[in-house]
């Protein structure tokens, strides 16, 4: 059928076309929004299209090479066996001697108003435990424990800690060939973990025993502050760190009581930096990539988050790792070794097998860092330095849509990793390598941030 | 909200624009169209980075992204306003060969 439409007309529909055209996006994203409400009913995998899930991660792992670690061999426990009694003693005492007189002085970020609000964000959690409080369970309750596919406990566990404060949640299925080398061999306290044909989990003096039956491992995030951490490296700037490690001890607390309370074993970490290798677990259950930083980088928050786990018996539908050109970024990167004070991070392109000591465990390919410098380091600033961290490109708010460009286009055409650093560092500025907070402590004080200094909508619904 | 209103403001101007060039009979082209719309996506990019930065804190970005897209943006525009302009003086006649 002939149209016949004069000149006039034609060009009258076609401003009303681009009417159209310009509110149809907007049309379809509201009506995505409303959809999202009954159609998210995976929430923990709900990440941007450039995340592709993988068989395998992109860190190179020979688990054959690999061993169960003991905990006490990082810097954060044995650092004394690395550097001797006399230099930590030292080394304490510099601290020691710093903080005091930084105090005195009111150098911003370590001033009475900094060190006080330490005290407060590392007051005030559960104890961490091993086997969980109490609870009431199923059968006092008169019930049956919970029970459902492993999907369906995916989805209720992600829903529970969603609403617990945990940012993103993946889960790990415990192989004694591969995945379960992960768990460490000695807690931060010395008691052995040992998994056990046994039918209950129990603790002594000398060893945490894991039922078999135990396969599964929850592993999930709780963001940082990038705002407060910029402030690096400096008390304020370690008060994110605090107040997420804080967070979690009731996360976890409540975390075990919701598992125990549906009726099955939650074995959580005694400790911080207890029970697993939490950048490991992280990049096994995809919540994101072994970083040039040696911690996991997620391709929503960067380094911005820390990492927890948790062994239940649970049946869980086990979440992949994933590739979002993270690993290949970093190669061109190296922002976080070049702004590192300590110079402990590693500047070679490529990520190497071969370990820097005793404080790196065996069997994966990484860009390991030199350990006592950057442990060292943190007695003199007086901190968890956390300078790396803030100066990763990855570390930002992402309102501004050229993080998402950047994002998606170093996922899927690494041959513009380069150019995006460069115009990243035009952007945003290098920061430099003197323990120069990358903004101004004092500043900090004044800002309007949200609760905790994060925003919980960040990372989701996408 | 926002992007609604910048949606109904860039389809009226689009629509005024289409009206006012067939009013005063200026003959645009189908590469017009595209370095104009070029012009607009650029200006938006700039806008979104520019206001977006700022909500993050970070000024210097703000500044950097507004002139990375705002740039392209007037240079585009620019360019179609030139185009056209050009296109509706009177051609000059041939010179007289002697």
């Amino acid at each position: 059928m002939a149209i016949n439409l004069s000149r006039r007309e034609f060009l009258k529909d076609l401003g009303l076309l681009g009417v159209g055209v310009t509110l149809a996006p907007g049309s379809i994203s509201a009506a995505n929004e409303i959809g999202d409400w009954d159609r998210e009913t995976t929430p923990a995998l709900a990440r941007p299209a450039w995340v592709k899930t993988v068989d395998k991660p992109t860190t190179e792992i020979n688990w054959e090479e690999m061993k169960r670690y003991d905990e006490r061999n990082t810097c954060r426990a044995g650092f004394v066996k690395y550097v001797g009694q006399d230099r930590l003693n030292e080394l304490t005492k510099l601290q020691n001697d710093n903080l005091a007189k930084w105090l005195k002085e009111g150098k911003p970020g370590y001033t009475l108003k900094d060190v006080a609000l330490q005290a407060a964000s590392s007051s005030g959690s559960a104890t961490q435990s091993f086997l969980g409080p109490d609870v009431t369970t199923p059968e006092q309750r008169g019930v049956p424990k919970w029970t459902g596919t492993p999907e369906d406990a995916s989805r209720i566990v992600t829903a529970a800690l969603r609403h617990l404060g945990a940012a993103h949640v993946g889960f790990v299925e415990l192989d004694p060939k591969s995945t379960e080398k992960l768990i460490y061999a000695v807690d931060p306290d010395g008691k052995e973990i040992v998994f056990s044909d046994v039918d209950q989990p129990a603790e002594n003096d000398k060893q945490r025993i894991v039922p078999r039956k135990a396969r599964w491992v929850i592993v999930y995030t709780l963001q940082m502050s990038e705002e407060t951490l910029k402030r690096a490296p400096t008390i304020l700037g370690g008060q994110t760190t605090n107040l997420t490690y804080t967070r979690n001890r009731n996360i976890q607390y409540r975390l075990q009581t919701f598992l125990k309370s549906l009726g099955y074993m939650a074995l959580g970490e005694a400790s911080t930096n207890a029970l697993g290798i939490a950048p490991a677990l992280g990049v096994m259950a995809g919540l994101g990539e072994l970083s040039r930083l040696q911690r996991l980088l997620t391709p929503e928050y960067g380094p911005m988050v820390r990492v927890f786990k948790l062994i239940t018996d649970l049946p869980l539908a086990p979440t992949k790792p994933i590739n979002a050109g993270i690993m290949e970024f970093c190669k061109v990167c190296k922002t976080c070794a070049e702004v590192c004070p300590s110079k402990a991070l590693s500047f070679d392109t490529e990520p190497t097998w071969q370990v820097k000591g005793g404080w790196n465990n065996f069997g994966h390919k990484a860009w390991f860092e030199d350990s006592v410098k950057c442990r060292t380091h943190w007695y003199e600033v007086g901190t968890n330095c956390g300078t790396c961290f803030a100066a990763c490109p990855y570390a930002g708010k992402d309102k501004a849509l050229v993080h998402q460009i950047s994002k998606a286009l170093i996922a899927g055409t690494p041959i513009f990793n380069g150019p995006l650093k460069s115009i990243r560092d035009l952007a945003y500025g290098v920061p430099a390598a003197n323990d120069t907070p990358i903004k101004d402590p004092e500043l900090w004080w004044k800002l309007d941030l949200p609760e905790y200094g994060i925003d919980t909508a960040h990372g989701h619904g996408a | 909200m926002e992007w609604l209103i910048f949606g109904i403001i860039i389809g009226l101007g689009a629509w005024g624009l289409t009206a006012w060039t067939s009013a005063r009979k200026i003959r645009l082209l189908w590469y017009d169209w595209v370095l104009a719309a070029l012009a607009v996506v650029f200006a938006l990019l700039a806008y979104q980075n520019y206001t977006a930065s700022l909500a993050e804190l970070e000024p210097q970005a703000a500044t950097f992204l507004l002139v990375m897209f705002g740039v392209p943006a007037l240079a585009l525009a620019a360019i179609a306003v030139f185009l056209v302009w050009r296109r509706q003086q009177p051609a000059k006649p041939a010179p007289q060969k002697a």
